[in-house]
């Protein structure tokens, strides 16, 4: 199933690059709930996340010349995403917090199998509630799979930095969650 | 043997694998012995099992990709598209240029071989480069050419007509060039410009599978 859809992607970047919108459509299509839900999940704001899905996607469309094929196109998506999230949290006060993720917790393609609804969203509720470098951590390392070297060059911390905060985040999400 | 304020500090590290093997054990040590820190250890292990099944992908209430579209098409955002327009006259005239390119250097190269036949000894890196990266190059063709013909219906006749005659036209260069190289094994001249051929025929081919709709 990755394999396939990295297979589809080689194709649409190397159109989308030449300049096919459609191409880069298919691309949004393939990749959107995915990036949305990392969004959503480091903001903590569906709404917020849904504006900036629809940057990160145009921040790529913009940074596609420089995309090498060094790595996977969906995890180079999900860098230019995570620097979107960490620009708009630099850029301006942080919007208040309204965690409706945890009422649409769709499920999309290759997620785990099906499990008590009430389990997802007590844990998308705590991970909201963490203080808000606790949960980029969290949801970038435990949930999305960046190492502490990735999150440390994105977050501008040091790797030590990474790991307090991921420390942080567990112990207070283990005390929520019991 | 640790204490608890140190296994407390090495948990994280500790389930996620990522502590020097003498550590490692130290910590398994004293969690066999303290039922605190080993209940604090099931609590990791439970919450990164719970956060493995959160849904990795979330249906957007609207439609995001309008919003995108205006964005990517205003003028004040700059295209992927790299300075040169990319044109069916383009496509064709680069093909054209290499097939002539390939075609004459072929001759000359048969014609006039760069080193005495059988003088070369037994290593040519150039060939066991070729033969080691043809089966990828081939992939990648046939994979290109499958791109190419899902896109078919969206590309009008004269585009299709160009590409496949130039395709046609590189196969042949190709297969002349290959013939010439198994009369000439160890010509190294040759190899290397099949693998410049492979390599300029996947960049047409990507080219042309990029063009827009209805060029």
């Amino acid at each position: 199933m990755e394999q396939a859809l990295a297979n589809r992607d080689t194709f649409d970047v190397a159109a989308a690059k030449g300049g096919d919108q459609a191409a880069f459509e298919r691309l949004y299509r393939a990749h959107a709930g995915r990036i949305l839900a990392l969004c959503a999940r480091l903001t903590g704001d569906r709404s917020a996340a849904e504006d900036l899905t629809q940057e990160a996607f145009v921040k790529a469309w913009e940074g596609l010349p420089s995309f090498r094929g060094e790595c996977a196109f969906a995890s180079w998506l999900h860098r230019v995403a995570v620097r979107v999230v960490l620009d708009e949290a630099r850029a301006k006060v942080r919007r208040p917090r309204t965690m409706s993720l945890v009422t649409d917790p769709g499920r999309g393609p290759g997620s785990a199998p099906p499990r008590a609804a009430s389990s997802d969203v007590d844990l998308e509720r705590a991970v909201a509630a963490l203080p808000e470098g606790a949960r980029r951590v969290f949801v970038l390392h435990d949930v999305h799979g960046f190492s502490h070297e990735e999150i440390a060059e994105l977050a501008g911390l040091a790797p030590g930095t990474s790991k307090a905060q991921l420390h942080r985040a567990r112990k207070l999400l283990r005390e929520a969650l019991r | 043997m640790m204490d608890c304020r140190r296994v407390e500090a090495l948990l994280d590290d500790y389930v996620d694998g990522c502590l020097p093997e003498i550590q490692a054990r130290e910590v398994e040590a004293h969690l066999g012995t303290c039922v605190p820190c080993a209940r604090s250890e099931d609590e990791i292990r439970s919450l990164l099992r719970r956060a493995g099944y959160l849904p990795i992908a979330l249906e957007p209430s609207r439609d995001l990709w309008p919003g995108i579209e205006a964005e990517i098409r205003s003028p004040r955002r700059e295209s992927p598209r790299r300075a040169g327009s990319l044109s069916l006259g383009w496509l064709a005239g680069a093909a054209a240029a290499l097939v002539v390119l390939t075609s004459a250097v072929t001759l000359w190269v048969t014609r006039y071989p760069p080193y005495p036949q059988g003088g070369m000894g037994r290593s040519h890196p150039e060939l066991a480069f070729l033969s080691a990266s043809e089966p990828d190059y081939l992939r990648a063709r046939a994979a290109l050419l499958a791109a190419l013909d899902d896109r078919r219906a969206s590309l009008s006749p004269e585009t299709l007509r160009v590409i496949e005659e130039n395709l046609a036209a590189m196969d042949t260069a190709l297969n002349s060039m290959k013939a010439a190289l198994e009369k000439d094994p160890g010509n190294r001249s040759l190899a290397a410009l099949i693998e410049a051929t492979y390599r300029e025929e996947i960049r047409l081919l990507r080219r042309a599978a990029s063009l827009p709709a209805h060029a």
